[in-house]
């Protein structure tokens, strides 16, 4: 030992007790400013987070109402891509010149004689005409019986005329049937009378529609 | 200029030093050194007087706290570390011989032995000692005991530390000179030094030998009685008293009739000192084993008074020298002439509680 030191032990203590709470307000002060420094940048972190998730849900709102609206478009284009195409097979078929062809091929002379006849295509629109609702492209009966409801779509031909008797008309009839453009034949109606017996047919013929 | 070589140096180059702090009987002492160049330098000192004594600032310590912060203001000190002591007045150094029974150790022995003389009053205290001499194979020791009121410690501590400055260590005077001594005599480390510190009232023989504190005694001399004693005489004032003194070769061979007369006056004052350095002169041999190598020093107010080492000297027929500037050692060439190079003689405490980190010895 070479020299006196008269600082008391209490007051050593006391220092270092200060010294170390010193130490340790100054550690909380820059813990608090490194807490508060994380925390701010935090804080500018998530409301960037917050406006960038904003702007994402305003684009997700976006896309769903463009997703929906290309849905409903697609279908919209699918229901007018099947009307469309159902519009063309109604709108095609066979010639009328074939159908003359058909029709006279199962015709014999002396047996069946026609009066008139109406041919009908489905897409034509007629005016005042009440078997036409406008502007439905189809053709409406007026009862429900008089023709099939697939018909309603269908391209068909009306044939007023006189049969020699209903064997004759019968044959006719099978003879139609026969034909391979011929989908149905239908007596709608077949009386009896002095010179033969007169009668009203539907004939529908097949389109591209209702071969496929 | 005389440069200082230290035994050790415990300072890195170019560290500044604690604030060497001293509270005198009428100043406040600052001396700061550091390291440079390779050499302990002088940075900065500074005096302030006191206009109460310093049992009474204690009593008022924001007046001693603005003493002391208009001695830090004086100069660039550097650093709050501070070394200081206690006033030779309120510090108690006693010189014991005490003996280690059943296992005791030095500390155990000594507050066995300061309880059966103080008794119950010991925990009023702060006590220190440093052994002397101390061979681990007896069990007759000696030590040097400081003791000193715990209360006045801490309110001094408190007044420091109110200064923005931390007290790492309170010494006493007598250690502070041994470190200057021992600074100064670093050719003969060893050898035997009986410092002579003369003070306003009182002075302080303190004897150290192979780089030990042996001693530290209070003498009843003192500036103002021989002040006193010639103003008495001559019938002047004090202030012509001291001119007078200051103006006077003491130590002259063939002194003029003034200083003759003034030589006469103070005799009887001055005898008193020389008693006691003799009765330490003896002791000092007595410890060398009947060497008689001690150097006196003169330190303090007396060291102002030219030629009073070589008049003691005279009268004792024994070598005296006188430090002058304590500081001197430490002052570099750019300083030499300028305030901070001007150092006085009552500076040595502080210098030497300033050489604390520079000192292993």
């Amino acid at each position: 030992m070479d020299s006196f030191n008269l600082i008391p032990n209490e007051y050593r203590e006391a220092q270092t007790k200060r010294r170390t709470l010193i130490n340790l307000g100054i550690a909380c002060c820059a813990l608090l400013a490194v807490c508060s420094i994380t925390l701010s940048a935090a804080e500018g972190f998530v409301v960037e987070m917050e406006d960038e998730a904003d702007q994402l849900r305003l684009k997700k709102a976006v896309s769903t109402r463009e997703q929906a609206r290309m849905t409903e478009l697609t279908k919209q284009r699918k229901t007018l891509e099947g009307q469309s195409l159902l519009l063309d097979s109604l709108r095609s078929g066979a010639p009328v010149s074939q159908l003359i062809q058909t029709i006279e091929q199962a015709v014999t002379a002396t047996e069946v004689r026609f009066v008139s006849w109406h041919f009908r295509r489905s897409g034509i629109v007629v005016k005042d005409d009440p078997e036409v609702r406008a502007p439905s492209y189809f053709v409406i009966a007026k009862t429900a019986d008089e023709f099939p409801r697939e018909w309603h779509a269908l391209t068909h031909m009306t044939i007023h005329g006189t049969a020699q008797d209903h064997a004759a008309l019968s044959k006719f009839v099978q003879r139609l049937f026969r034909h391979p453009t011929v989908e149905d034949v239908k007596v709608q109606r077949s009386t009896q009378q002095d010179d033969g017996v007169k009668f009203n047919l539907a004939v529908m013929v097949k389109t591209q529609g209702s071969i496929s | 200029m005389m440069n200082i070589k230290l035994p050790s140096l415990s300072r890195r180059a170019s560290e500044v030093g604690p604030i060497g702090l001293e509270v005198s009987l009428e100043y406040v002492h600052l001396v700061q050194l550091q390291m440079e160049s390779g050499g302990v330098r002088l940075r900065a000192c500074a005096s302030e007087p006191m206009n109460a004594s310093f049992e009474e600032l204690l009593q008022t310590p924001a007046e001693l706290q603005q003493i002391i912060k208009r001695a830090l203001k004086q100069q660039k000190f550097k650093g709050h570390q501070v070394v200081t002591s206690m006033p030779s007045t309120m510090t108690r150094v006693l010189s014991v011989n005490y003996e280690l029974n059943n296992g005791q150790n030095d500390a155990q022995a000594i507050t066995k032995l300061l309880l059966d003389r103080i008794g119950d009053d010991l925990a009023d205290f702060v006590v220190d000692f440093m052994p002397i001499n101390q061979d681990q194979r007896v069990t007759e020791r000696a030590a040097l005991i400081a003791m000193c009121r715990k209360d006045s410690v801490n309110t001094f501590l408190q007044t420091l530390n109110k200064c923005r400055l931390e007290p790492v260590a309170l010494e006493i005077g007598p250690v502070a000179i041994k470190r200057l001594v021992d600074s100064l005599q670093h050719k003969n480390p060893f050898a035997t030094s009986l410092v002579v510190n003369c003070g306003r009232e009182k002075s302080y023989l303190t004897l150290i030998s192979k780089r030990q504190l042996l001693s530290d005694d209070e003498v009843n001399f003192g500036e103002r009685t021989v002040i006193q004693r010639i103003c008495t005489a001559l019938d002047v004032t004090a202030d012509l008293a001291i001119d007078l003194l200051a103006n006077a070769d003491l130590g002259a061979d063939k002194p003029d009739e003034n200083t003759r007369t003034l030589i006469e006056i103070i005799r009887p004052e001055l005898n008193e000192l020389i008693n006691e350095v003799e009765r330490g002169l003896v002791y000092a041999t007595n410890e060398n084993r009947g060497q008689d190598d001690t150097t006196v020093y003169l330190i303090g107010s007396i060291a102002r008074w030219s030629g009073a080492d070589r008049l003691i000297a005279n009268i004792l027929n024994h070598p005296v020298k006188t430090i002058p500037n304590p500081l001197q050692p430490f002052i570099s060439h750019k300083d030499a002439g300028n305030e901070l190079g001007s150092g006085r003689p009552e500076l040595a405490v502080a210098a030497g509680l300033a050489l604390r980190d520079f000192h292993h010895g």
